[in-house]
This record gives C-alpha cells, structure tokens and sequence, in this order.
C-alpha cells in the first residue's frame, strides 16, 4: 500500500459515506450497538464496504466508531475491545484489498475530560491508546478520529495515537454555528492540533454542505495541513408537514468541487448518507488535482489559544500585554490564595487583568513547598473554564509542567526553558508532544551574559534545538532578561540590544518579563513604561507586565502606534476616545434650563443631572422644576417604549436619572419636602421569588415620585395588608412570575376587601393577563412596568391625590 | 452510564443578551454594551455550569398522559403528548448555572437596570447551555437512525409546572444540585429543565434557535421574552 498520506498530497481523494444510516437499512434495530451487531451480522459490514467501494470510495473507513472500552462498557462489552476492532479492520481490508486506503477509526468515549467531565487525561489515554494500537496491528492505513465534539477529549486521542502507533493521524470535529460543543473555532482547532502532530485536518457530521464550507473555509485560513471534510447527508426533515430530504445525492456532488478549490483533499460523506451520495460525487469529481493553498511571504507569527479565543504574537502583529499578577513569588494574596487553593480569588485576579487590556495570563505555581503538579494542573482546570485568554505556564519542573499541559485545552505557552542542556532536554520534548510553544530565557549555567552577543548565542542555542525537536520556528519565543536599574542600569541597554539582534537575525518572538527592570526602586511605573516603549520601538513583541497599571496601558498604545504596529491608528484612536468621557461641567450657562433637564433624562446620562439640578433650583421653584423638567421626558420615554421605539435599559436609563434628580431635590430642601404623589406598596406574592419585574415597577413609581414601599419577595396576604394600613397607601401592587404563584394574587384582594379597604390592588406579571386580574376581582392590570405606572396614577386620581 | 453530567464551558455575546433585554436593533449605547459585557464576565466567573441527561423509555403513550419506566415522571396534558405521538422514548435533560450565580444576583445592587442585565445575561447563559445539551443529544439521536423533537418543558402548554420534582428526581438533577420549591420552582433560579422525544419519523423542530422562539409560559415576562413584539399570544 502506497504512502497515504504522500497519495493525498498530490490526489484529491474521495472517503466513504454512512455506516450507521446503511446497517440501518440492513436490518441493525435502532439503538443497538452498531460493533456488537456487526460480530453476528459480519456479511452485512462487507455488503456496505463493498457498496462503497464500488461507488468510487478511496478510503474505507472501519465499523469501529464506538469501539473504545468506554463506549463498550455500556453495552457490557469492554472486553471484547480487541477482537471487535481486530474483526472490523478485517472485515473492510478483505473488500478492499489494495484497491482503497482503510482509515481506523476513532469515535469520541461518550465522556468528557475534566473539568468538562469526569475523564482523566490518563484514562482517556489509555482507552485511545489502546485502540489505536488494535487498529494498527490489524493493518489500517491511518487513524481517523471522527466527530469529536470537544478540543479536549480530542487532544487526548491525538496524543495517544502518536504515541502508541507510528501511524498518520487525521482528526475531524463536529461543529454547529461556527464552533464545537465547548466553543471551539476551525481556527483554534487547527492551531492547536497541527502543533500537536495531526496529519489530516477537518469536519465531519456537524450539518449539511453549506456550513461546512465556511467550516473549511476557516480551515484553510489558518492552516497549510491537507483537509477532509464529511458533511452530514439525506437526513430527511420535516417542513410545513413534509418530509424533505436537503442534501440529495445531487446537492452534495454540486458542493463537491467547492470544497477541492478550498483545498480539501480527502471528501466523503457522514450520517444519511448512501452509495448513491458517494456515487454522484465521484461523478462530480473530474479534477482531482488539489489546491495549494498560497504560501504567506510573512514570517508566521506565534499563534497560542485557549479553547477559544487565538492570540497572535508577532513582528506584524500588535504588541501584548502578558499578566504578571498570578505570581505568588510577587505576591503574598496569591501565595495565600495558592495555598488554601482560594480559586475563585484567582480567578477574579485573572480577570480583572483581562478587563484592564491584558491578552495573555501568565500562572505561576512557584509556591515554596507546594505540589505544583496538583496546583497547575487544578489552576488550569479553573482559569480556562471561567476566562478565554490564553495562558501562560510559569513553571519549570517538567513533572508539573507536563501535568498542566495535558489539562490544558488549548495551547499554552511554557514559561519557560533556558540554554541549560538539562533544561533544554527535558522541557522542548513536553512541548512538542502537546503541542505547546515555550519561552527561551537567554541565561545558562554560568548566569546571564552581560553582553547582547553572549545572550544572541543562548538564543541561538535554544533554537538550534527546538528546531531539532521538531517545533515549528513560530512556537519558540525568546525572553531577552532584563536586571534591575537600581543595581545594573547600564544592562538595560543591552537588553534592548539583544532584542534588536534576535529579531534581526533569528525573526524569532520576542518577550519581556518587564517589571524586573523596576525592582527596588521607587515609582516602579514610570521606569516599566519608559522601558516598554524602548523595547517595543527595539522590537519586543510581548511583555509581562501589570495590565492594570494605566501609565503601562497608555504607554503600550502609544509606543505601538509610534512603532508602526497598529496600522490606521485603530487602536489607539480607539483607546483615546474611551478615554475622554464628557466631563459633568460641560454644561454651559444658557443651557441651564429646564429643557436641557429633559434632554439629559431622556439621555439617561445621570452624572450631569446633579450639577443641572443644582443651578436649577436658584432659578426655579421645585414644582416646575419636578413637572416641568423630570416628568415630561420620563413620560415620553414611556410612550416610546410601548410604541417599542426604545428599549427596557433605555427607560431603566431615563428613571435612574430622574431619580437621581428627586434625591438630589429631597436632600438639598428637606425644608420644602418634595411633595409625595401617594404611597404604593409593592411585593412578589407568597411563593414567588422573581423580582426583577416587580423592582423595574418600583424604580419607576419613584422616578415618577411616589413613595414606594417594597415588601420584597414571597409576601403574604397579611404582610401586604398590614403594610398598606400602616403606611395609608392608596395602591398595593402584586407581581407573580409563574402559574403556579399567580394564584396566591386571590387571597391577597379577597383580604382587602373583606376588611373593606380602600387601598386599591393593582396585579401584574408574566403570566398575568388582563382577563385574570378581572377574574379574580383586581382593580388594575399592568401589562408592563410603564403600564402600570399609568395604571396606578389613575388609580391614586381616583382616590382623590 | 446513564445519567451522566457535564460542566460545559460558557461563552457568551453581548448580542446573545439582546433578545433578554428586548433589544431588537444593534443601536444601544456603547456604555450599555460595556455594561452588558462586564456583566457577561462576571457571569461567566460565577456560573458553574452543569447539565444532566437520561434517556427513558415510554412505557405508556395514551391521549393524555404519557406513562414513562420506572420513573414518577407523567408527561401530562393532551396538547403536550402530541408533541410525542410518534415516539418510542424520551431524553430528559437539566442545566443549571449553580447557586454562585444565584448569590451574583442576590449581590447585584447598583441600580435596577445593572440588575435586569446581569438577570437577562445570566437567562441567556442557561439558554446557552440547554442548547448546547440538546445539539449533542439531537446528534446522538441522529445517529442512532431516530429523530429529534422540539423541547418541551413542564409550565408549557398544558404540561402542569406541579411534575417538576418528579422531573428533576427521574433525570437524578441532584447530581447537579437541582432541587425544587414548594411553589415547583427550580433552585437554583438559572435552571432549566426539558424532554427531547425521540421520534420514529422526522417531526418540525418549531424552532431553529430556541432562545428566540419559545412558549412564554416558562420564567420570562412579556417584556423580557426573547419573541417580543412577535410573539402571537403576548397579552
């Protein structure tokens, strides 16, 4: 058999189509175990090998698709993993013979790796492991791992068969809206499983033609790898009453040659499909010469991801911040926090550096006396599940590293290796069997070379032997050290010049942990700015660095700017005018009215309100001020958003303000005690503990100037009228989200009346309709929060206000 | 293995939390975006996000009620059974954000409109998760030569809101931390759960995307419900 993956190199070929949909037809029960079946029905297996073969399939893939232990276990199976795949490999080579390639293939376990799931790295491994190694014995010509719906889960099996069989691995995904079940793109999944070894790239099951084209679209955006593609087929759906079948065998031999010119070499079809699919598109498939995809004249930059977000790094890229702060050698709330595994407290840290600009996070386990296996590996699970940035893992025991980087569903930067023999041996191999890229630190056995020469020939060490471990140029980055100014200023300098050299003549990545250059010295912030902008303008790539620092913010757009990295000033521009937030004094003398109170209401823009009001009040008295400047714009608001021409956060906007507005009138002339326009009491009734809608209510009869008293949630029919006699409101009203807590509306309004009331009870809520406020004797229904306000200042005129 | 749970991951856009905010166009200020996309963050930091399924056979399909095996579980009233006519099982399902995000709620106080945002983006972030679930159930009942049916969950149509504790005992939610009022409601408040039948024949998913097509009778008010203006029984 000629070299499979030399042949699709140079031939677009064509896959097979459905197993499942066929044995179906032949006869499987739905439900059943389509491997155990095939022990007892061996001919039927070959019946469809042989169907597609003789359609024009180049690749027959194996009936081995839940053939793992895991998957068989719950057929009471586990056992017979070995003999069911040995007899599936056999039964598909005796049809083909040489005639077509046999692709092993490797289904998803049905269980999910941690923190998803309850899967460990190693028993993922191990049951892949041992499945691919069954495949290999029994003679595939590759492995296939197939509708995998998770980076995690799939990253595993990738692994496991590089690891235990010498043969090409293709990985296919499953993707529905443009990601995988866990929010993964084609373009993170190809970053990351192309660093990781995969041989063939692509998308299998997920929908029809017409998405997986844009699937491999993006494929092909971000990756030179041959591609297969095997969308889903002939599944008939039900529309307007009719069974229609979409994606006929003449829908997808049309989508055939699309997906050759996007560069897909290996094309078949998934669930639904038949012989007759397998059959047009060979007709199709004239030309089955494949596209190349253009070569890019630009080095490649670094490319790290999460599980679902890429950064870039690069020379033509935007310089990145890096954050420094989960370090706790730095940091004595993070060794604390480390220690008692306090994970949220890290979590909120990673955070709050993403919210302040950062792209990347450095995690550093360095806890003296801690198992830094356990705290990488439990970090990892926790970071990438609540933040989608990258991470970078700041830790130099191989052991622990090689712990975080099986969790890690993405690609990690390690941080890092340096020109030591020892560390260069044990850290490069951990990144290229998980797909990792690392950090050289241009330091040896003999320390930091003073010279930028001394520290190029370290660089150029560690090259050399990533290179020869197998990582691509891109994934090696390099951290030129920087000292601190206060015992050596004048390295600073030679650090820049380092910079300089590597990207000159390596056009490796470069990266800095900034902050050391400030050490022991005050205002560290004014010296890590300056140096971040000669570094960037020396061409430094990346920095660790405080994101939450404004001077290190402002300096990074500026000196990308300047450096000719953010092309159109996008960033920058971008940035400046967030900056300028409009000032509350802006106001001028003439718009000191009571128009200009209107307009900022209906603006909802609260901080002016306070300085308007207060210059308002010398010019008019508090009635006008009230009915002339905070009551017209909240009532045409109200009328906007029930002509659904503005939106509940605009209305919400607009109370804030006027609210804003009576608390500043209420607190600068308590003497003249802004007049009240009634007393509403308010709850959720008994039972009910949604309160969103009952609040919304509440907040606006204040802007309107009620005075309101909330009981809360889960009020009782004797807490509403207690409170309305107490407080001699006119209105009570009760909210209820749910079917089930409407009906306790009833013994509220009975108890008024029966103790002869005269508050009146206004009902509102989701499921409240007009009819049933009717129904059950209530004086007013509200259908929104507006509604009820009108409601309600129709009621309180009723009782005489 | 059956029933087994999951953490999915969430990831959320500002613009998935329009429909919650009743936001139909793309014209909002960028500080209620910002607003929208702080709270997404913290929603997201919160949220332990957990989802739980169980397939079960019908052992009794009548005109109304839908009698399942060895579950407490009655899929009740006639207009809901029709949903399941040509059924021969059912997949239960239950997703949960987790009680950390009910504190987040219970914590956010600012101002009503920072409250109906973080609500709405943690809704979304429930709807998010139920989706997810059913595209992988749906895919595995694909493959088994069966079809989908739409979701269907109790307080819907005229399936009373009163099975939810059976429910959530017969997909064994505890697992997840599911537990139920005596007013039938979910706790932890951003749950929800829901059957997918799995139908012999191919039957319209009256939704493409649930989240903007769904029976009101659930936990949204009028003004919060994703269908808006459009939806044909809003009151």
């Amino acid at each position: 058999m000629t070299d499979f993956i030399h042949t699709l190199n140079n031939n677009v070929l064509l896959g097979d189509g459905a197993m499942g949909t066929m044995l179906l037809k032949l006869g499987l029960p739905p439900g059943e175990n389509p491997e155990l079946w095939m022990m007892t029905h061996p001919d039927k297996i070959q019946t469809v090998h042989r169907a597609y073969l003789e359609a024009g399939s180049q690749i027959i893939e194996t009936n081995t698709f839940g053939a793992n232990r895991f998957k068989l276990l719950d057929y009471q199976a586990a056992s017979r993993v070995r003999e069911i795949n040995r007899t599936a490999v056999k039964l598909a080579r005796e049809i083909v013979g040489k005639k077509a390639f046999v692709a092993g293939i490797i289904g998803p376990t049905g269980r999910f790796p941690i923190p998803i799931g309850d899967c460990s790295w190693s028993q993922l491994e191990e049951v892949f492991g041992e499945q691919a190694q069954i495949l290999e014995e029994s003679g595939v010509d590759f492995i296939f791992l197939e509708t995998f719906s998770d980076l995690g889960e799939i990253r595993a099996a990738l692994y496991a068969a590089k690891k235990y069989t010498q043969l090409p691995v293709a990985c296919s995904l499953t993707y529905s809206k443009g990601h995988t079940l866990t929010g993964t793109s084609p373009e993170v999944a190809s970053i990351v499983l192309e660093a990781m070894g995969a041989d063939v790239l692509g998308a299998n099951c997920s929908t029809g033609c017409r998405e997986l084209l844009d699937i491999m679209k993006a494929y092909r955006r971000s990756t030179r790898l041959p591609l297969l593609v095997e969308p889903n087929a002939g599944i008939p759906e039900l529309v307007d009453g009719k069974t229609v079948y979409r994606e006929t065998p003449e829908v997808l031999a049309a989508y055939v040659e699309a997906f050759r010119q996007t560069g897909v070499n290996l094309i078949g079809a998934c669930c639904g499909s038949t012989p007759e699919h397998i059959r047009a598109m060979s007709a199709t498939l004239v030309n089955r010469e494949p596209v190349i995809p253009p070569g890019s004249s630009l080095a490649a930059p670094t490319k790290l991801t999460s599980r679902s977000k890429i950064v870039r790094l690069g020379a033509h890229e935007y310089p990145v911040l890096i954050g420094e702060r989960i370090n706790p050698t730095a940091r004595k709330t993070i060794a604390q926090a480390l220690r008692e595994q306090n994970w949220s407290f890290i979590v909120g840290e990673g955070s709050a550096q993403l919210e302040a600009g950062a792209e990347l996070l450095d995690f550093n386990t360095g806890l003296p006396g801690a198992d830094e296996s356990h705290l990488l590996a439990e970090g990892v699970h926790k970071l990438q599940m609540a933040l989608d940035a990258p991470l970078v893992l700041d830790c130099t025991k191989p052991s622990a590293l090689e712990k975080g980087l099986q969790e890690y569903h993405g690609k990690a930067l390690i941080n890092s290796v340096n020109g030591e023999d020892q560390s260069l041996r044990s850290i490069l191999p951990l990144a290229k069997e998980y797909g990792a890229a690392v950090l050289g630190l241009t330091l040896n056995e003999n320390g930091i070379p003073e010279t930028a020469e001394g520290r190029f020939a370290i660089a150029e060490k560690i090259m050399t032997q990533a290179l020869s471990y197998g990582l691509a140029k891109e994934d090696i980055l390099i951290d030129c050290l920087v000292l601190t100014a206060a015992t050596s200023p004048s390295m600073a300098m030679e650090t820049l010049k380092t910079i300089s050299l590597i990207k000159q003549r390596l056009g490796l990545t470069t990266i800095l942990g900034l902050s050391n250059v400030s050490h022991g010295l005050p205002q560290r912030s004014w010296l890590n700015s300056a140096f971040l902008a000669l570094a960037i303008a020396a061409g430094l790539d990346a920095a660790i660095a405080n994101p939450t620092d404004k001077r290190i913010q402002e300096t990074l757009l500026a000196a990308a700017l300047l450096s000719g990295r953010d092309p159109g000033a996008r960033c920058y521009v971008g940035a400046a005018a967030n900056a300028a937030a409009p000032p509350p004094t802006l106001i001028n003398a003439e718009e000191i009215s009571l128009s200009a109170l209107q307009n900022q209401i209906f603006q909802g823009r609260t901080e002016a309100i306070v300085p308007l009001v207060s210059q308002l009040v010398a010019k008019h008295d508090l009635l006008s001020i009230v009915n002339q400047g905070i009551i017209p714009p909240l009532e045409k608001i109200g009328e906007l958003f029930a002509q659904g021409k503005v939106f509940l956060p605009q209305l919400m906007l607009a109370g804030d303000a006027a609210k804003c507005a009576f608390t500043f009138l209420k607190e600068a002339l308590p003497e003249n005690d802004v007049q009240q326009k009634g007393t509403v009491v308010i709850g959720t009734v008994k039972g009910d503990i949604h309160d969103i809608g009952k609040n919304i209510v509440a907040a606006l009869l204040e802007n309107h100037g009620y005075r309101v008293i909330d009981l809360g949630k889960s009020v009782s029919a004797k807490e509403f009228f207690n409170a309305a006699q107490q407080e001699n409101a006119q209105v009570v009203c009760l909210s209820a989200l749910m079917t089930t807590t409407m009906v306790e509306m009833k013994p509220v309004i009975d108890l008024f009346k029966k103790e002869n009331s005269l508050a009146k009870v206004l009902v509102g809520g989701a499921v409240v309709t007009a009819d049933y406020a009717l129904e059950i004797g209530a004086d007013g229904y509200g259908k929104d929060a507006v509604e009820a306000v009108k409601c309600i200042q129709t009621l309180t005129k009723e009782s005489g206000l | 293995m059956n029933p087994q749970a999951l953490h999915l991951p969430l990831s959320l856009t500002v613009e998935e939390i329009y429909p919650y905010l009743g936001i139909t166009d793309d014209t909002i200020t960028p500080s209620l975006h910002k607003l929208i996309g702080h709270y997404i963050r913290l929603i997201i930091q919160s949220a332990q996000p957990a989802g739980v399924w169980k397939n079960i056979e019908i052992s009794e399909l009548r005109r109304d009620r839908i009698i399942l095996e060895n579950s407490e579980l009655v899929i009740e009233g006639s207009n809901t059974v029709s949903h399941f006519q040509t059924c021969s099982s059912v997949t239960l399902l239950a997703a949960t954000l987790g009680l950390q995000t009910d504190d987040l709620l219970l914590k956010t106080k600012n101002s009503q409109l920072e409250i109906l945002v973080c609500d709405s983006a943690a809704s979304a972030a429930a709807e998010n998760i139920t989706e997810q679930l059913d595209i992988m159930i749906s895919r595995e009942i694909l493959r088994q030569g069966l079809y989908p049916t739409s979701r269907f969950s109790p307080g819907y149509g005229d399936w009373p809101l009163s099975w939810q504790k059976e429910f959530i005992q017969s997909v064994d939610a505890g697992q997840i931390g599911l537990t139920v009022s005596p007013h039938f409601l979910l706790q932890p408040i951003k749950s929800v759960t829901a059957v997918i039948g799995l139908s012999r024949i191919p039957v319209t998913r009256n939704y493409t995307t649930p989240q903007r097509q769904k029976p009101c009778k659930g936990s949204f008010s009028c003004s919060a419900c994703p269908l808006g203006a459009h939806c044909p029984d809003k009151y």
